[in-house]
């Protein structure tokens, strides 16, 4: 919408249409310089700026690699590391699930132990994700790098952190990176 | 708003903008409650020795995690030494690595950190942030995750 048709709306009835929109620019600031009340607020200049601003939030939003919803089954631990997130396949370890590349592998009772079979579901799913993005990298995709980051909740123990870090070392990944929560204290 | 009048009629924005300004506020609320990832790097394990034909291997740490204690083992030309400390006592630790960084010459820059099995991992993490770097500079910035293997 252009300033001059909200304009045009107001002054419709009292200025012929013959005349520009300069013309009636000026005619409304002369107008309201004798003292007169002002008609309708132009809401146009708003609706630019609410727009900039939004189209700034959802692309700053877009921009981080990774998100995650912090819950009671998933608080990654906090670290002094200032080292920036790199995109790469994601194996999450919460109080409640296992998830490769955020598809759920293994639901987890809590306070049961997990089993050689719910490794191997692990393994499998990254390994049809390797395979994924092999595929994919045959045809044009990105290249598989073997990178894997390991999204886990701070209570979870070191067993299971070292048996999920067996199973990506089995299925050719060999770069591990741990995602964690800036701002640890020493 | 004319009612059956050939007129131009203006559009009107105010709902529009309503639902602007509050998809704004959701926005900048989300933003702020969205939590600031970074990542902390670490190697995989490799398997054989580090030392040439020679037999001559570089003196390296290895820092294992208990419910009980922390302990700082070394290995290589300075194997059998072994330094214990408090299970939540990471600055003595990081005063320990420093220590030992600089009164052992030629100390390797992998640290091998390694837990029990129960150890949670926020212990894990905050040895690693521990062993990492001080006030002085980077102490053991290539940190290798023992794997138990079943």
């Amino acid at each position: 919408m252009t300033p001059s048709a909200t304009y045009s709306s107001e002054v419709n009835d009292s200025v012929p249409s013959s005349e520009s929109d300069d013309e009636l620019m000026l005619r409304r600031r002369r107008r309201q310089k004798h003292g007169e009340a002002i008609e309708g607020l132009n809401l146009t200049a708003m609706m630019d700026i609410m727009t900039i601003i939004l189209v700034f939030l959802i692309k700053q939003y877009e921009a981080s690699p990774q998100s995650i919803t912090l819950s009671d089954d998933l608080t990654p631990p906090k670290t002094t590391s200032e080292a920036e997130m790199v995109p790469a396949v994601a194996l999450t370890i919460s109080k409640t699930a296992l998830l490769v590349d955020n598809k759920l592998v293994v639901t987890v009772v809590p306070g049961t132990a997990l089993t050689t079979d719910d490794w191997a579901k692990v393994s499998k799913a990254l390994g049809v994700r390797r395979d994924q993005i092999k595929y994919l990298a045959e045809r044009g995709g990105a290249k598989f790098d073997g990178n894997v980051m390991l999204i886990a909740d701070d209570d979870t123990p070191y067993e299971i952190i070292s048996n999920a870090l067996l199973c990506a070392g089995r299925e050719q990944y060999t770069t591990y990176r741990l995602v964690l929560q800036a701002g640890g204290r020493k | 708003m004319a009612g059956g009048g050939g007129g131009t009629e203006e559009l009107n924005l105010v709902p529009y903008l309503d639902i602007m300004v509050n998809l704004i506020m959701f926005m900048v609320t989300v933003t702020a409650y969205l939590v600031q990832l970074k990542e902390a790097p670490i190697l995989a394990p490799t398997y054989g020795g580090s030392g040439g034909a020679s037999g001559e291997q570089k003196p390296f740490l290895t820092v294992a995690i208990s419910m009980t204690q922390i302990k700082v083992i070394g290995g290589g030309a300075i194997q059998g030494s072994e330094q214990s400390l408090k299970p939540d006592d990471f600055r003595g630790l990081t005063v320990q690595l420093r220590s030992l960084k600089t009164t052992i010459p030629n100390m390797a820059e992998n640290l091998v950190v390694t837990a029990d099995k129960d150890v949670p991992y926020s212990k894990v993490v905050k040895t690693m942030d521990a062993a990492r770097d001080d006030a002085k500079g980077p102490l053991f910035p290539n940190i290798t995750l023992s794997v138990a293997l079943p």
